[in-house]
Order: C-alpha cells, then structure tokens, then sequence
C-alpha cells in the first residue's frame, strides 16, 4: 500500500475509498477566529499566496481521487506533472474565486461545484481535508459526501499549543521548561521566572497559525515592552498563552503520524529543518537521528496518538519536535492535527526519490515584477527541472503561488515550492542554492 | 513632532526590529512587500515605537491599513500625537 492507500484505510476501513482532497491551508485562521491574541497579531495579512498552496494536493492524490482547487490549474503545470506521472487524480474548482477565500469557502459559493460534489456521494466517497473546521463540517452537510476524519470542535481542541504542553505535562514527555498562562495576569511571572533561567523566551499563542501568533522576548526590557501593550487589558483577560524558554542551537524536526479511526497509531517519516549561516532552507529527509533519540520518538509518537485518540481524534497528525545539541529530545513542542507539508510530500518520496537520495522540501520566496509562466519557471531552471529520472532534480509541487498576490503596481511576494532531490546532502544543498540562484535571476532580482 | 521627526523615529523602530539598517524612508514604501517586515515583527515594532516614542498604542484598535505603508503608519502616529495633545 502506498502512504495514501494507507491513509484511507486508517480513516475509513477501505484503501480503495476516493478521496476528494480539501486542501485548505492556514485552517489555523478558522480555529482562531474568537480567541485571543497576542497585541499586534490581530493585523490581517493577505492570505491569498497560501490559499494557493491547495494546489499541492494534485501531487497526493492516487488514481481516481478528486483534488477541490480554487481555479484550473496552469497547462504547462499540469502538462509537466503529467509528464512526471506525478498527479493521478483529477481536479475540480469553482466558477469563481475569490483570493482572500479559503478553497472550502469558494466551493460552498459555487452552487455548480456543489451540485459536481454531490454527484459523487457513492457511499465509498469521503472528503478529505487538510484540517476539519465549520466551513469543512458544512461542505459535508452541503454535499451529503462524508468527512474523513472527526468533528471540527475536536480538531480545534487538540491543535491549541496549551493542549500539547499539558500533553507532555501529564504523560512525562521531555518538556521545554515553560508554563500556561489563561489570563493577562499571569504572564509577568511567567516571564520572569522563564527569563531567569537565562536565554530567551518564546510567548506563543494557543490557536496561533503556525509560525505566527508568536513573539520572543529576548531580556527583561522586552518583556517589560511586552507586559506594557498586553496588561492595559486588564490582568483577568483571557490570555491563552504558552512562555517556554527558547532553546538555542537545536534542530527543528517535524514528524507525522496517524491516529486511525479504531486508535491504531502508526508512525510515518521525520524531517528535519536545514540551516545555512542561519538561513532557514527548507526540510530535508531521510533524517537518520541518533538511535536514542529515534526510540524516544518512536515512544512519544505512540503516546501522541493514544492521548489524541483519548480525545476523540483521528488522522493525520505532525509534530514539532527539537533536537537540542546536547542529544536531548524534546518530542512535542507543538501538535498539527491536521496534514502538514510533509503529507504532501509523501507520494512524491514514494514515486520519485530512490533510496540513497537524498532531499530537500524548499519553499522559494521570490519579488517578481510581473506573472511568470511555468514555462519560464522550466527555463530558468533548465537542466535542473526534475524529468522523473535522472538525478540531481528540482520538482516543482505548487506553481500556483507564484503569481498568486501579483498586482498591476510595483512587486510583490511570490512562492514556488520545490522538492530539490540529489544524490547526497551536500549536493542537494547546492542543488537548492542553484535553483533558487536562477529564481532569482529569471525575476529580475540583482543579488 | 513634525513629520520629519517622525519618519526618522519610524526609522529607528524599523532597523531595530529588522535587525540592519533602514535608510532613507519614503512615504510610498510598503512595510510588507518592500521593508519585509513579516506578521511576527509587528508587535516588535509596536513595542519599539512605543519606546522611541513615547507614544501609547492600543495594538487592539490598529487596522491592516496602518501598516500599508511608511506614509500610513506614519498619519497613525501624527493622528494619535494630536489626539493626545488635545
């Protein structure tokens, strides 16, 4: 069974069920809405490059599944996934898209798209999305076609970062030193008992979306700075925060697991974070760990999943996870239970990189001017662009968010995501530099 | 303060929390798109403004249109100078 086969018979008792994949990220935005919020954090940001990045379920589904994109996925793209035998199943969209909408939100605006869904309810059917949330729960209400997964208030429940660490408290997993704050008033102990045990301290909230909702207090005059904006709430606001202390010089990894309906849980891959001179450069795997702390991570999966199934959870899931220099294992800084990159990752591994390879999941941020074509995103990366064969390779997996917040006036922030795959963890490295060297170029950027 | 006064204290408040050097600031200049500020320095912003400044910020009542630009952040801080010198 490949890893979708396997999915679909953890969630539904059935490896041959179709899938309709919802691939709605940033479902974190959905789950915040109404919780509080660090000061600043509440500022919106245009979510319209990550609400593109549901294109990258093309690459996940098998033969037969059904991708729900916002908009008809580019020729030259889809003629090159094509090539590659990289995307089996088939798309569907809407008639109209709105950028800011989640894909989940454009498909419940389209009454053509919903009438296409509910065409499809066979009874072997299921919709599958990246994380279940309201918009997700009415889809399924809307299209008589069955959720792959449990219900949204579950999913919301164990994705808060106060969840994880009282996890880790109450099953005696490696905790990061830290504690929970509910309200305003508690967090100027919190500080000042994490800065005295020296370093800096991270002030995350619960529901915020991954990598943000998130401030480090570097010493006490921050902390003072910070305490000065949230304290004018007044001490008994709700707060929802976690303070940890930020453990310097550590690898990030990130794992993947998944509860099955009946509470199975089976441990999937690890990846780790690559740096160079500090620059985050995407994940790369296979990661071999140290045997030690293998086992350790072997256990806290198993641990995960039980207290995630306790909690009537079933799905995927991936963990944050650090490595600290000294060999210590820090098993769960944080639970995504939901897909992550990696799940979209996981067919292409499967399909195209042999073992011996090695790879990296890069995410290329780039300032065009204007659109770019994929055709001129195959140009620039010349010999590079993976042809299913020969290695070294880059494999574009979402084009989408290249040109997905372009404006008529000036630059703006484009995304090509990329699998880079070579034959060692050197070269590979440089593989990644290269791409992102012609990038660069092919948008007109001087350094 | 006059704007001048506070272009170059913005200034400040951005090297700091962009960690180089931020020169020669114009009006037009995006905060996001052109300066790279991302979601998680905002609030590091709004503490090192409310340093430099002297100034006290509601975060809860700042909208996504005061960070469009160097010129709209800077109308936030001269709007909110007047309010309190009233």
């Amino acid at each position: 069974m490949n890893f979708l086969e396997r999915l679909k018979k953890d969630l539904t008792g059935d490896q041959n069920a179709r899938f309709i994949l919802v691939n709605n990220f940033e479902v974190e935005r959905s789950w915040a809405v109404g919780e509080p919020k660090l000061p600043g954090a509440g500022i919106a940001f245009a979510g319209a490059t990550v609400n593109r990045m549901e294109e990258m379920g093309a690459l996940l589904a098998g033969l037969g599944d059904v991708v729900l994109l916002k908009a008809q996925m580019d020729g030259e793209f889809t003629d090159y996934l094509t090539r590659l035998g990289a995307a089996a199943g088939r798309t569907v969209w809407p008639e109209h898209s709105d950028p800011q909408r989640m894909v989940t939100e454009d498909a419940l605006a389209c009454p053509r798209l919903l009438d296409e869904l509910r065409a499809m309810a066979d009874g072997g059917t299921y919709l599958m999305p990246l994380g279940i949330s309201s918009a997700e729960e009415e889809l399924a209400k809307e299209t008589g076609l069955p959720l792959a997964g449990t219900t949204a208030q579950i999913c919301k429940a164990v994705n808060g970062k106060i969840f994880s660490r009282q996890l880790v408290d109450e099953t005696g997993l490696t905790s990061v030193p830290g504690r929970i704050c509910h309200t305003v008033g508690e967090l100027r102990a919190a500080l000042t008992e994490q800065l005295a045990l020296g370093g800096r301290v991270v002030v995350k909230e619960s529901l915020g979306v991954s990598g943000r909702g998130m401030v480090v207090v570097k010493d006490e005059a921050g902390a003072a700075r910070l305490l000065r904006l949230i304290e004018r709430r007044g001490a008994d606001a709700p707060a929802n925060l976690v303070v940890e202390s930020w453990i310097e010089h550590a690898t990030d990894l990130n794992y993947q697991l998944v509860v099955s309906r009946t509470g199975n849980v089976r441990f999937e891959t690890v990846k780790a974070a690559v740096l160079r001179d500090n620059v985050h450069q995407g994940h790369r795997f296979p990661v071999e760990l140290p045997p030690a702390a293998m086992d350790d991570l072997l256990a806290a999966t198993e641990t995960i999943g039980k207290a995630l199934h306790a909690e009537g959870y079933f799905g995927m899931v991936g963990v944050d996870a650090m490595l600290g220099q000294d060999g210590t294992l820090y098993p769960c800084l944080e639970i995504n239970a939901r897909f992550n990159m990696s799940t979209y990752q996981s067919r292409i591994a499967e399909r195209f990189i042999p073992e011996g390879a090695h790879a990296i999941a890069a995410t290329f941020g780039l300032r065009p001017s204007r659109t770019h074509s994929f055709g001129e995103v195959a140009d620039a990366l010349g010999e590079l662009l993976f042809d299913g064969r020969s290695l070294p390779g880059v494999l574009v997996n979402n084009f989408a968010t290249l040109n997905a917040a372009a404006t008529d006036d000036g630059n703006f922030h484009g995304r090509l995501y990329a699998i880079c795959v070579a034959d060692s963890a050197d070269e590979v490295l440089a593989v990644r530099q290269e791409a992102e060297a012609r990038l660069q170029k092919m948008v007109g950027a001087t350094s | 303060m006059n704007r001048t006064e506070i272009i170059a204290h913005l200034q400040i408040a951005l090297s700091a929390v962009l960690n180089r050097e931020v020169t020669d600031l114009r009006p037009e200049q995006r905060l996001f798109e052109d300066l790279a500020l991302d979601s998680t320095s905002v609030i590091e912003l709004l503490m090192s403004l409310e340093d430099t400044i002297s100034l006290e910020i509601d975060p809860d009542e700042l909208g996504p249109e005061v960070f469009q630009t160097v010129g709209s952040l800077a109308d936030y801080v001269e709007a909110t100078f007047s309010k309190a010198a009233v």
